[in-house]
């Protein structure tokens, strides 16, 4: 069989698997009685709830799940339409963040890398490292502040919390975009700092080539592979991000929903927008992963 | 009036608190079809001279003083876009490393195509066939195909053929070849010799060959040039140097080189080692290592003097 | 000169990295020295009238002059809060990263060896816990009780939490570099020269990764603290706690900075933004420091000529001890260098070992305990409030004061008030039949406390009444209730088990009102190793019903018996409409400016009275009036003039309806004649169960300067008495009273694990009589430091 074939079947197979033992172990966490605890009973240490009985209620819920208890929530309203709801809300606030961020990010990139030119200041590493430094809290609560200075100056572009309008998902996109694009322009400095190091950069000055020609039609193209390989390391940071800016701006996607069902006790709710969150997840990874094959192959081979 | 004029060139290098002094005052001119060798161990600044004719000399380095003239027209004054149309068009470049001076994501057809492009020798319209032909100049069988492959997949010497179809794609006046076949084995090696000299030939090129390898030089060269830590040492045309190598250390080199008519125990080595760039001898930079040295040679830095026509040597032995 | 050029190549994040970490030491081992108020003083709402406008100041107050980054919505300090949050922050997130690195390196270093399973286990965790927002896995296993018993402290929790789930990401960089430098050529050579793994992993392998680890470590704790900061914002740290005056740890410790953020969810999007502000621009401000330090160091390490590095490599022989000792033997060529080292050494000695200057007045503990044994004595009979021993307790008191020169209070020592009703249950026996006739005889104040100051005495028969037949009544349920006869019965009544409080009241609302039974014995969920405490609730509800209440325990085996008849008898003694007796003495102060302010420290000197065949010594409380006394008089005889009127009051009628200190404020504070007192409450002091001393600081306002110094100063004397000063959040009726816009309050107390406190417990073996000496001597240097205006 062909080997390529074989190898990506492979990959599925071990990504599946790995769903599947992501699916257990949510149940698990989620399940997992409160006050499970070891004490000292007549001098002997014994567990409150004998692990047979957790791994039983564990299973006892999956296949509940499976059987499609899911469907309601804990006060009976339709779970189905409430995650179809809150996800297409998430994926809206994800794609747009994310876009912005390549976009903002790669550029940034661009812009703060030495491009083979000046000195060494570490002065520009400055600039790179701060902003991946800002925790995301700070950044939405100066958003929120600045929106809120501007709708009391009567620029009315933003609005604050909720959703509904393109107005809402503004902002929260935005604040969304800003750190994945502050790890993006790093990782593209540092990419194509690298790249320039290179023995065919110099070579391609010395045909002729112009600094612009040399930025996209040799660096870039090698630094793009380098840039998405990293990608992966921005799904997990854009998960908790999007948790932040969902809660802080009241903005009913699917992590929002997950809070509340986990706050109200709502098990199955739970379990499940944290299933669909990991799949969320799984899927980004999938692409980065694609992508990164498809442009970071050719360098595979150099080293043959 | 010669092709190339490089006058008094020093190019020093900044690196912590110390000077390199790579290139420290160095000058040579080459002629119209003419091919100069410049020979000299690691260190002894031959490649910076030629990194510095072609201006790819970057921070911490710099050219610090001289003049390089290019067909009069002083290079050092050009802007940079109009140095970009200088290089690879006017005066091209090969390297020592194929294996890394040639992009590994783009093909190689369209790296030949991409200097044409650059310098638009051809219509685009024609730069392909144009590239391919070029390809089959320099006997990369099977062009056609071979076009759209990536360099990985070509041996040390193809690579190099095809950095030489680069740099002679625009029909330089001037190639700057860097230690071509340093990195090559050595039936390779002759081969990429023997295109480079039916290039220079068919094109009407003149050549900057860059070796330490004395026999390439006594192959390929016109004349050549010793160089030793930053100095030339001695110059002189090539049968003249083999003949009668006047400085000290180019004596020394030719006696590195075994004969294949004597047999000794031990092969000779010039003694002790090259200074560090920031620690030169006061004198001559060679006292250290020379037998005839003196203590005027300890004390002062001797001129570069024409002793005989065209034979010009940096001795205190031969000044008198 | 510093030449412009050779700036461009100073390495700028490691300097500004490092300036921030050296001050985020700074702030994390002198937060006292920083910070302008005590952490936990409160601001409370108050309002203020200026001319007919009234303002009002509700926390959170915004920042503002006297709060500088405004207070958070308990009305604590912000400013103050993340300076004392500093350390804490600090140190979990360093534990963090070392844990993170312990359980990674290992696991990273058998990966890059190609050993399959390691890779494999990193990889999947790694994706596991990235689908899984770390977030999420901490607030689902936060609450875990396994952990809770464990780790107990909170923060703990969380440093384990996020080891065990967030060491994949560093394990997999870990990886990559160890594989990097495993595919150097040099390596290959080390091989080909035939040695083992091992020892290239350990003499080429650890030392080339040691300044790699060095950096990761740096960045790995900015990781953790932008992951701090997102859990706090979900208030997964559990929220706002506290010791309680137990010493019990009911919720943990809180003022690290996840823990300010908590409350915030409440003020997004609203002009309060300055709570989420201040403590994320601090998060913010030890990222960054973390973040540059870390790159700086590896953009130093990668520096083929780094000052830094070879300073960092020379320091194990600067600090050598033996490089010393030869450099004294050869003191003559080495000069220079030996002076500067020991000069550096007794510099880092003197600031450890800060010698304490000895305290100026002895606190005399020998006399304390004669006046606590006078005080516990039988002459005052437990010091029931009302009591003619009371009185005469009052005069001693009085006249010790006198005696040192202490000024009587507007004029008199003894400022007597009313008291309507002071009650002492003396005895009680409770006798439980069954219908076998057996016999079963309950302690008094061990499975059973009477509640009703009665003497009533007899036999009854007993039946079990449920709450849900006593609540949401209609006319018919009345009817059938009263149709029981019920009346005449003794009640059992289980409220021992976890209900709606609206259907226990109801139905003891429905008891006291409409059914009226003779007696009413109420299973409560409450059990005592030894007694239980005497001065708990008195009934107020029942008119003519006796109320007992049972423990737990009791109770159950009570409704074991089934219908069992219980002989009891309850004797118990009211004295009405009496008085009591404040003993109010102060020193006054010199300062026109102050002149009606005071500083008051007060004690109570009542007590439970003895039971019929028990006395109550109450030591522990006598033992604040002791010290009280003690310090009254050090203060009175060292002639110190206190810039602010010193006042001591001991308190009567602290048990009563309307207590002594309620009196004293309304006479003078409500009626103005005093503008303002800082309040000092000496609690029990000195039990022998526990070494820790709880101080409360809740009720002063973190914009009362003056207050805040004394705070300080308490502490500087704690520390110097050696006495392991810590927040409890404690309660004492006096401090009702004491507690208003113009009174602030603090109390000082030890925590009690099970009560001692009026029970009979409190005597004299009770009290560890060293450590009362020790707080003693702290109260008395605080005081005499307040006074001296240091």
């Amino acid at each position: 069989m062909n080997p390529v074939i074989l190898n990506i079947l492979k990959r599925v197979f071990s990504t599946i698997l790995i769903f599947f033992i992501f699916i257990y172990v949510t149940v698990f966490i989620t399940v997992i009685p409160k006050d499970f605890t070891i004490k000292k009973v007549d001098d002997k240490w014994t567990v409150t709830y004998p692990i047979k009985n957790i791994v039983q209620i564990v299973n006892y819920n999956l296949k509940s799940l499976a059987q499609g208890e899911y469907k309601t929530t804990s006060n009976g309203k339709d779970a189905v339409l409430l995650i179809k709801n809150s996800l297409s809300k998430s994926i809206k606030l994800l794609t747009g963040g994310l876009l912005l961020a390549m976009i903002i990010g790669i550029l940034k990139g661009i812009f703060d890398s030495r491009r083979g030119n000046s000195r060494d200041s570490s002065l520009k590493v400055l600039l790179t490292i701060i902003p991946i430094s800002l925790p995301d809290i700070l950044v939405v609560a100066l958003l929120q502040s600045f929106a809120i200075w501007l709708i009391q100056h009567g620029i009315k572009i933003f609005k604050v919390a909720g959703s509904g309008t393109w107005q809402h998902e503004l902002l929260p996109i935005i604040a969304l975009s800003i750190l994945p694009a502050a790890y993006i322009a790093r990782v593209t400095a540092m990419s194509i700092e690298s790249c320039y190091d290179k023995e065919y950069v110099k070579a391609a000055i010395g045909k002729g080539c112009s600094s612009r020609r040399i930025l996209w039609n040799h660096v870039m193209r090698n630094a793009i592979g380098i840039i998405f390989e990293s990608l992966s390391n921005i799904t997990s940071m854009i998960i908790g991000n999007m948790m932040i800016v969902e809660y802080m701006f009241s903005y009913p996607g699917i992590t929002q929903l997950l809070m509340n069902s986990y706050k109200s006790y709502d098990r199955n709710t739970t379990i499940v927008t944290i299933i669909v969150i990991g799949i969320i997840y799984f899927i980004l990874d999938t692409l980065f992963q694609a992508i990164k094959h498809v442009t970071f192959k050719p360098l595979k081979e150099e080293t043959a | 009036m010669s092709l190339l004029e490089v006058r008094d060139l020093k190019t020093y290098f900044y690196i912590g608190n110390q000077v390199i002094k790579a290139v420290d005052g160095i000058s040579f001119s080459v002629e119209r079809n003419e091919t100069l060798a410049i020979v000299g161990e690691s260190g002894s600044g031959k490649s910076v001279t030629a990194l510095s004719v072609m201006r790819l000399i970057n921070p911490p380095g710099k050219v610090i003083e001289g003049d390089i003239n290019y067909n009069n027209v002083n290079l050092q004054k050009l802007s940079e876009k109009q140095m970009c149309m200088v290089r690879g068009d006017r005066v091209s470049m090969i390297y020592q490393e194929p294996m890394m001076s040639l992009n590994p994501a783009i093909s190689v057809g369209e790296q030949i195509r991409e200097a044409l492009l650059i310098h638009k020798t051809v219509p685009k319209s024609e730069s392909k066939k144009r590239a391919i032909q070029l390809m089959n100049f320099v006997s990369i069988p099977e062009a056609q195909v071979r076009y759209n492959d990536l360099p990985a997949k070509f041996s040390g010497g193809m690579r190099q053929r095809i950095m030489i179809a680069i740099a002679i794609a625009c029909n330089p006046d001037l190639l700057i070849a860097d230690e071509p076949t340093t990195a090559l084995d050595v039936t390779i090696q002759s081969e990429i010799m023997e295109l480079l000299r039916s290039m220079k030939n068919k094109l009407n090129m003149s050549m900057l060959l860059i070796t330490h390898d004395l026999g390439v030089v006594a192959e390929n060269a016109d004349r050549v040039i010793v160089m030793y830590c930053g100095k030339i040492m001695e110059e002189a045309s090539v049968q003249d140097l083999f003949r009668k190598p006047m400085h000290p250390y180019t004596v020394g080199l030719m006696k590195c080189i075994p004969r294949i008519d004597s047999s000794v125990d031990k092969l000779y080595s010039i003694p002790g080692y090259i200074p560090h760039p920031s620690q030169f001898p006061e004198g001559c930079r060679f006292n250290d290592r020379c037998e005839r040295a003196t203590d005027k040679c300890r004390e002062k830095m001797p001129e570069l003097i024409e002793i005989h026509e065209g034979h010009k040597v940096r001795c205190w032995q031969h000044h008198d | 000169m510093i030449k412009l050029s050779s700036i461009r190549k100073w390495n700028f994040p490691l300097i500004i990295g490092g300036i921030l970490l050296f001050v985020l030491l700074i702030t994390s081992m002198y937060p006292e020295k920083l910070a302008t108020a005590d952490p936990y003083g409160k601001q409370r709402l108050e309002f203020q009238v200026d001319g007919g406008k009234t303002t009002f100041v509700v926390p959170p107050v915004p920042p503002g002059d006297e709060y500088p980054w405004g207070t958070d919505h308990r009305g604590r300090d912000l400013r103050s809060l993340i300076i004392y949050g500093c350390k804490i922050t600090m140190i979990t997130a360093i534990l963090t990263a070392i844990g993170r690195l312990i359980i990674a390196l290992p696991l990273a270093i058998a990966g890059a060896y190609k050993n399959k399973f390691a890779t494999w286990f990193i990889k999947q965790f790694n994706i596991l816990f990235s689908a899984f927002p770390l977030i999420v896995v901490v607030l689902m296993l936060s609450n875990f009780a396994l952990f809770i018993d464990i780790l107990k402290k909170d923060n703990f929790i969380v440093v384990l939490l996020l080891t065990l789930f967030g060491w994949s990401k560093l394990a997999y960089v870990l990886m990559e570099k160890v594989s990097e430098i495993l595919e150097q050529d040099f390596v290959e050579g080390e091989i080909a020269i035939g040695k083992s793994r091992l020892e290239i992993a350990v003499q080429n392998v650890i030392p080339h990764l040691i300044p790699s680890l060095i950096v990761f470590f740096f960045l790995e704790i900015a990781l953790v603290l932008q992951t701090m900061s997102q859990i706090g914002i979900f208030g997964l740290l559990a929220a706002g706690g506290y010791y309680n005056a137990d010493g019990d740890l009911n919720v943990p410790f809180e003022f690290d900075w996840a823990s300010l953020l908590i409350f915030t969810y409440m003020f997004f999007g609203t002009d309060k933004i300055y709570l989420i502000i201040y403590p994320a621009a601090a998060f913010a401000a030890s990222i960054v420091g973390f973040n540059l330090f870390g790159e700086g160091l590896r953009i130093e390490f990668e520096k083929r000529t780094s000052r830094v590095i070879t300073f960092i490599r020379r320091i194990p022989s600067y600090v050598s001890p033996l490089k010393l000792a030869y450099e004294i033997k050869n003191y003559e060529q080495h000069k220079k260098t030996v002076i500067i080292k020991l000069a550096c050494y007794t510099l880092v000695l003197g600031i450890i070992f800060f010698p304490q200057p000895p305290s100026l007045y002895k606190f005399d503990s020998a006399e304390a305990f004669n006046t606590i044994e006078e005080i516990s004595g039988d002459k005052y009979k437990g010091r029931l409030a009302g009591s003619e021993e009371n009185k005469a307790l009052a005069e001693y008191i009085s006249s010790e004061l006198e005696s040192y020169g202490v000024k009587p209070y507007d004029n008199k020592y003894i400022h007597e008030f009313d008291i309507l009703k002071s009650v002492n249950v003396k005895a009680s026996t409770l006798k439980l039949k069954d219908s076998f006739g057996r016999n079963k005889e309950l302690i008094f104040r061990k499975d059973y406390a009477v509640a009703s100051p009665v003497t009533f005495s007899g036999e009854f028969e007993v039946e079990k009444v449920e709450v849900r037949d006593l609540i949401e009544l209609n006319s018919e349920r009345v009817d059938l209730l009263m149709a029981r006869g019920l009346h005449s019965k003794v009640l059992i009544l289980d409220l021992s088990v976890p209900m709606d409080y609206r259907h226990m009241t109801g139905a003891l609302q429905t008891l006291a009102i409409i059914i009226k039974p003779r007696a009413l014995l109420v299973i409560q969920d409450w059990g005592f190793e030894y007694d239980a405490p005497k001065h708990a609730t008195i009934d107020k509800l029942f008119q003519d019903t006796v109320v007992i209440s049972m423990s737990k325990e009791a109770g159950e085996e009570l409704l074991r018996l089934g219908e069992p008849t219980i002989e009891f008898s309850v004797e118990s003694e009211t004295i009405a409409n009496t008085k009591g007796y404040n003993v109010l003495g102060y020193i006054p102060g010199t300062d026109p400016e102050y002149k009606d302010d005071f500083i008051v420290i007060g004690s109570r000197i009542d007590y439970v009275g003895d039971d019929k065949a028990v006395r109550y010594p109450g030591t522990l409380e006598a033992g604040s009036v002791a010290a009280q006394l003690e310090i009254a008089k050090k203060l009175a005889q060292s002639e110190i003039k206190p810039k602010q009127n010193i006042m001591f009051a001991f308190w009567d009628g602290t048990f009563n309806d309307k207590r002594g200190s309620s009196s004293f404020v309304s006479k003078y504070a409500l009626s103005g004649k005093i503008k303002s007192i800082t309040y000092f409450n000496i609690g029990n002091i000195a039990i022998k169960e526990d070494s820790k001393v709880l101080l409360d600081t809740s009720r002063i306002f973190p914009k009362n300067k003056e207050a805040q110094e004394y705070i300080q100063i308490l502490k500087d004397n704690a520390r110097a008495q050696n006495i392991d000063l810590q927040y409890g959040n404690l309660n004492t009726p006096v401090l009702i009273d004491m507690t208003s816009r113009n009174i602030q309050s603090l109390m000082v107390s030890n925590p009690e694990k099970e009560p001692i406190s009026t029970t009979m417990r409190d005597n004299m073996d009770m009290l560890d009589k060293k450590q009362y000496k020790k707080i003693g001597q702290m109260l008395l240097d605080t005081i005499v430091d307040i006074a001296r205006g240091k």
